[in-house]
């Protein structure tokens, strides 16, 4: 399984997304309390970008992302996404996740 | 490889005619002039909608109404319009929709200058990007018509902010004042939903979101065609918000059916009994095409390419419909789907994001 370093841990601030581009795939990095879980970055409702859920913009947190159940929110409507299997119930179908983990030199690595 | 201006959401302009600014009430209550209506608001708060239904029943964040962010100034309305690439809006106040479904008349004429004052004063801004409506207190016609004429002439006033409800019918004659005021001025008139109020017993928020606005919109739509409106006032331009769009074949075909089947009927509306017109000088479904502009917000457009590609010719999407976001509400259309869909074509996207706007505000 190919890998790729996507930076320091550092550049992933927790309970927020980064979005990152793999060989022009579209992934939005989340770091959960110091894990991590990605998922493509395109939200099925209106193919809009997920990696806004959690951050904080213009006096409101958008969407939301839950360290507990390991789901995010979309920033935009809501949807709500299990960042381990991707699925989200009311549209019953699941996005990509990729694994996510951190090597020796505390840098969070890709797999895809 | 190079963009042209017409195909990428960053580099085409793109105005949103109806974005939601936010007021709070310490700012509202520096303009506010009355005394007891400052106590009364700096004690009660603004007054309430009589509305069942709020959005934060149906989700799972806590303020549906600010789901993206609250611009209450200059600087947030300038940072919340770069975040949606959009260059131009149309500021519209959640507080002129809850207004327009409360209580309290003398209290909202108050709220309302207050508002109109802080638009003109501190929001406003054409350099910047930013134009606004006057909110009409329009349970009051005559005072209506004080602020059109108190705050049209600020440059980045560019039309009359009314609001369709569940017992407005802006299709009787004492409306008339006004549009004599808003066709004098050039000013369009914007219509956007207030509160829910037309059905009892709906069981959900869904039910009421998805069809009480349209609803509403479309009474008034009729009430306005039938009643003369446009034979009075023939060069009135009204700018439906949040309405919806895909009622408009249904209401433009059934509205000419129903009015060749009862032509008669028309005659004994006001207007057109003080005019002695015996019958409408064109069909209802030409005044739906001519004089009525639909925003985009909630565009709706059915998955299935050619059912989407029918729906925007039957509606003259690319005559008659103007870009809207509905920001921050949780409810955002962002402008991308009209740079995703392959069925709105390149003259369409540019009429839709900027040009359909820029003649009913005159920008
Ligand atoms: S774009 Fe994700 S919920 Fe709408």
């Amino acid at each position: 399984m190919p890998t790729v370093v996507l930076g320091s841990s550092e550049e992933f601030p927790e309970g927020e997304g980064v979005p990152v581009s793999v060989d022009g795939t579209e992934i939005a990095v989340f770091n959960l309390g110091g894990t991590f879980r990605a998922i493509l970055n395109n939200c099925p409702h209106k193919n809009l970008p997920l990696d806004p859920a959690g951050s904080h913009q213009l006096g409101a947190v958008l969407g939301a992302v839950d360290e507990e159940r390991c789901t995010i929110q979309c920033p935009w409507h809501n949807l709500e996404f299990d960042l381990e299997s991707g699925h989200n119930p009311v549209l019953d179908r699941a996005l990509p996740t990729f694994d996510v983990t951190t090597n020796d030199a505390d840098e969070v690595v890709l797999e895809y | 490889m190079s963009v042209s201006s017409e195909t990428s959401v960053e580099d085409a302009v793109i105005c949103d005619a109806d974005f939601h600014n936010t007021v709070e009430i310490e700012t509202l209550l520096e303009y506010v002039e009355d005394a007891r209506v400052e106590r009364k608001v700096r004690t009660f708060g603004v007054p309430r909608q009589s509305s069942p239904w709020s959005p934060n029943y149906a989700r799972k964040v806590e303020d549906g109404f600010h789901a993206l962010g609250r611009a209450r100034n200059r600087e947030e309305i300038v940072e919340a319009k770069a975040s949606m690439s959009v260059d131009t809006v149309v500021v519209n106040p959640n507080l002129g929709s809850t207004l327009s479904a409360s209580q309290w008349d003398v209290v909202k004429t108050e709220l309302v200058r207050a508002y109109n004052t802080f638009l003109i004063e501190e929001l406003a801004d054409p350099s910047a990007g930013i134009y606004g409506t006057v909110l009409l207190p329009q349970w009051d016609v005559e005072e209506s018509v004080r602020e059109v004429r108190r705050c049209a002439s600020h440059d980045g006033v560019v039309g009359a902010q009314g609001y369709y409800t569940g017992t407005v019918r802006f299709g009787e004659s004492p409306f008339d004042a006004l549009f004599d005021e808003l066709t004098a001025r050039d000013l369009p008139l914007a219509l956007h939903g207030g509160g829910y109020s037309l059905f009892d017993r709906l069981q959900t928020y869904n039910e009421a979101v998805t069809f009480e606005w349209p609803s509403m919109a479309i009474v008034n739509v009729l009430n306005m065609i039938f009643s003369g409106v446009f034979d009075a006032y023939p060069t009135l331009t009204v700018l439906l918000q949040e309405a919806g769009v895909n009622w408009i074949p249904f209401v433009a075909n059934r509205a000419d059916e129903m009015y060749q089947t009862g032509p008669d009927d028309v005659q004994f509306t006001e207007r057109l009994f003080e005019r002695d017109q015996t019958y409408l000088e064109r069909l209802p479904s030409e005044y739906l095409f001519r004089n009525f502009y639909y925003t985009t917000q909630p565009i709706a457009l059915p998955n299935e390419g050619r059912h989407a590609e029918a729906m925007l010719e039957m509606c003259d999407a690319e005559n008659t419909f103007v870009f809207s976001s509905d920001w921050p509400h949780s409810t955002t259309d962002l402008p991308t789907w009209l740079f995703e869909n392959p069925k709105v074509s390149e003259r369409m996207r540019r009429k839709i994001c900027h040009e359909n706007a820029a003649e009913v505000f005159g920008l």
